[in-house]
């Protein structure tokens, strides 16, 4: 540090230079530098406009994508509640929680780590060819929305939705009223929805559990300008639903993200709106394992007349949402959220909110799911 | 222009990508020895800088705004990965690079460049990473050592060892690497029918710099 100023720095930088000629210089072919120029500027305004401007120019495209989609309805479901109820204190409660409700919340005799293991087995000996790029990717689901926030959304309380998405990620498809809409897909949802995205992540628990929170953490950072929208990713998908176009008023206390909460939130729609390589969905399966406080509901919950076991998480200290698996073979069955306490979502665009205890919010089973050539196709 | 950036402001942003799109985009070829990775580490430095926009130095004495970018390109160069990670959601709104050469380009590359950069990429392959991004800010970018200091956010005294580490180790491997390859070019020569001119003339601009 104390050495001669010039001298060494000179001699060093000259003499490195005559030993080291620059590589090439080159201009960034102009094609591709535009391509470049636009994505960050894109970003840029995206940004500037804090969550507001991108909302509306997205949720035109959000609505159609989404609004007509019963499938991305647990997304949207999971991540209003977020919203609206998250950082009440409640989920270090958690454990008390498990100890006091008396609903399927106290001991098991398998771990959600365990029963998400066996779960992920399971999905691993499941047959699958992966869908050519050409090729759609078709869920039917049948959907009960019964709880208040879901009614209040004006969603229909029973529902069979038959969704198709490109496998190329570039178009999505549904039933509608007897029509086959079909419509390209431009938005930027959190989770990605599309197939090339989902199908290569990463197939190490951990590895994929540290996506999720790299993109629950982007849409924070994202949205790190204005305090009052901490929230953005999950308020942005919250309007798909069309029914508003404002963003619910956040009332939580500390604003404290809570990743874990939204970790499993997202793992759990992934899982649930889309059919992905064994080794991904055994990932998701395991990822969701590794996530605190996760825990089996000690007694089957039924659905549709039948028992399956539900393994889930308190989420926003007053709601558990739920994978549902079948008791026998641990086959992904669909994704359940009911209140785990009577609760007040304030600032609704409709007013405020009663949930009950025990009030099953929705539930989505998967009927059946497929690889075919043109969307409509069933088989 | 700072505060301008600082505060978010677009038409700043844009400016501050026109100007500084090709020193950052040569730079990431410098350290990953690949023009794809190269456009990568373009947008990927663009988006982290506009992320990291309010740690822009407001004091221009602290490095110029090249020099800022060009620390983060530093840093987003070391794991493209993880820094398009990061921002998943932003590159996948954009195209896939078509494969399709620039003639102009390839051209250029046939020419003059292959040996010669495969010779700097062999020799700067021997450094340490920290003492390669070093060089290619002091020597190849030509910043100061304060600036490229500040860029890694290291002490300027490690700049300065780092420099002189690669100093010392680059004199020791190209008197090696020099002899090795004399010897290889005149190989050829002694077999008939070896047209040897292409390559010589390859190698010379690098050579005739030394």
């Amino acid at each position: 540090m104390n050495t001669n100023r010039f001298q060494p720095e000179t001699n060093d930088l000259e003499y490195l230079a005559e030993l080291t000629p620059p590589p090439v210089e080159r201009e960034l072919p102009s094609g591709r530098r535009q391509q470049i120029e636009e994505l960050v500027m894109s970003q840029v305004h995206m940004d500037v406009n804090g969550a507001e401007p991108p909302r509306r120019r997205l949720s035109g495209r959000r609505r159609l994508a989404f609004a007509t989609t019963g499938l991305a309805a647990v997304a949207a479901v999971a991540v209003v509640a977020t919203v609206i109820g998250t950082g009440t204190g409640a989920v270090d409660d958690q454990n008390q929680a498990v100890g006091q409700d008396r609903d399927g919340l106290s001991a098991t005799e398998l771990s959600a780590a365990e029963t998400f293991e066996l779960a992920a087995n399971y999905a691993t000996t499941e047959p699958f060819t992966a869908p050519r790029p050409d090729q759609w990717i078709y869920i039917e689901t049948q959907s009960h929305h019964v709880g208040a926030v879901e009614q209040d959304k004006g969603m229909k309380p029973e529902a069979t939705t038959q969704f198709w998405k490109k496998a190329d990620g570039t178009q999505e498809a549904e039933f509608h009223q007897g029509e086959l809409d079909v419509w390209d897909v431009t938005g930027e949802p959190i989770p990605p929805t599309d197939y090339p995205t989902l199908s290569t992540l990463p197939t190490d628990p951990q590895e994929l559990l540290d996506w999720v929170r790299d993109l629950i953490q982007t849409g924070l950072e994202g949205a790190g300008q204005e305090p009052s929208t901490e929230e953005a990713p999950p308020e942005d998908d919250a309007t798909v639903d069309g029914d508003t176009e404002e963003a619910p008023a956040d009332p939580r206390d500390d604003g404290a993200p809570d990743v874990d909460a939204q970790a499993f939130s997202i793992i759990t729609s992934i899982l649930w709106s889309n059919v992905l390589p064994p080794e991904v969905t055994a990932a998701l399966m395991r990822a969701a394992g590794l996530i605190p406080d996760v825990i089996v509901s000690p007694e089957p919950v039924e659905i549709d007349g039948r028992q399956v076991i539900a393994v889930g998480r308190v989420q926003d200290g007053w709601r558990v949402e739920q994978v549902l698996l079948d008791p026998e073979t641990y086959a992904y069955v669909g994704y359940r959220s009911e209140a785990v306490k009577d609760h007040t979502i304030e600032g609704g665009p409709n007013g405020p909110l009663e949930v009950a205890e025990g009030e099953v919010q929705s539930t989505e089973t998967r009927l059946t799911s497929a690889v075919v050539d043109e969307a409509g196709d069933t088989a | 222009m700072r505060a301008r950036i600082r505060a978010g402001d677009p038409v700043a942003f844009r400016e501050l990508f026109d100007g500084q799109v090709r020193s950052v985009y040569n730079h990431g070829y410098r350290l990953t020895g690949d023009w794809s990775a190269a456009e990568d580490v373009v947008s990927l430095t663009f988006l982290e800088a506009w992320r990291l926009r309010e740690r822009l130095d407001t004091d221009e004495e602290r490095g110029s705004m090249r020099s800022w970018l060009l620390g983060i390109a530093t840093n987003v160069a070391r794991n493209v990965r993880r820094a398009a990670r990061r921002h998943d959601q932003a590159l996948r709104r954009l195209p896939k690079a078509d494969d399709v050469p620039d003639p102009a380009v390839a051209i250029a590359d046939r020419v003059d460049d292959r040996e010669r950069v495969a010779a700097v990429f062999a020799a700067m392959a021997r450094l340490r990473r920290a003492e390669r991004e070093v060089l290619a800010l002091c020597v190849w970018s030509e910043l100061d050592y304060k600036e490229a200091a500040a860029a890694l956010g290291i002490p300027v005294g490690t700049v300065r060892s780092r420099l002189s580490r690669a100093r010392a180790k680059l004199a020791k491997l190209t008197t090696v690497e020099h002899r090795r390859r004399f010897e290889k070019h005149r190989e050829p020569s002694t077999r008939p029918g070896q047209i040897t001119g292409d390559r010589m003339s390859a190698v010379r601009p690098a050579q005739e710099t030394r």
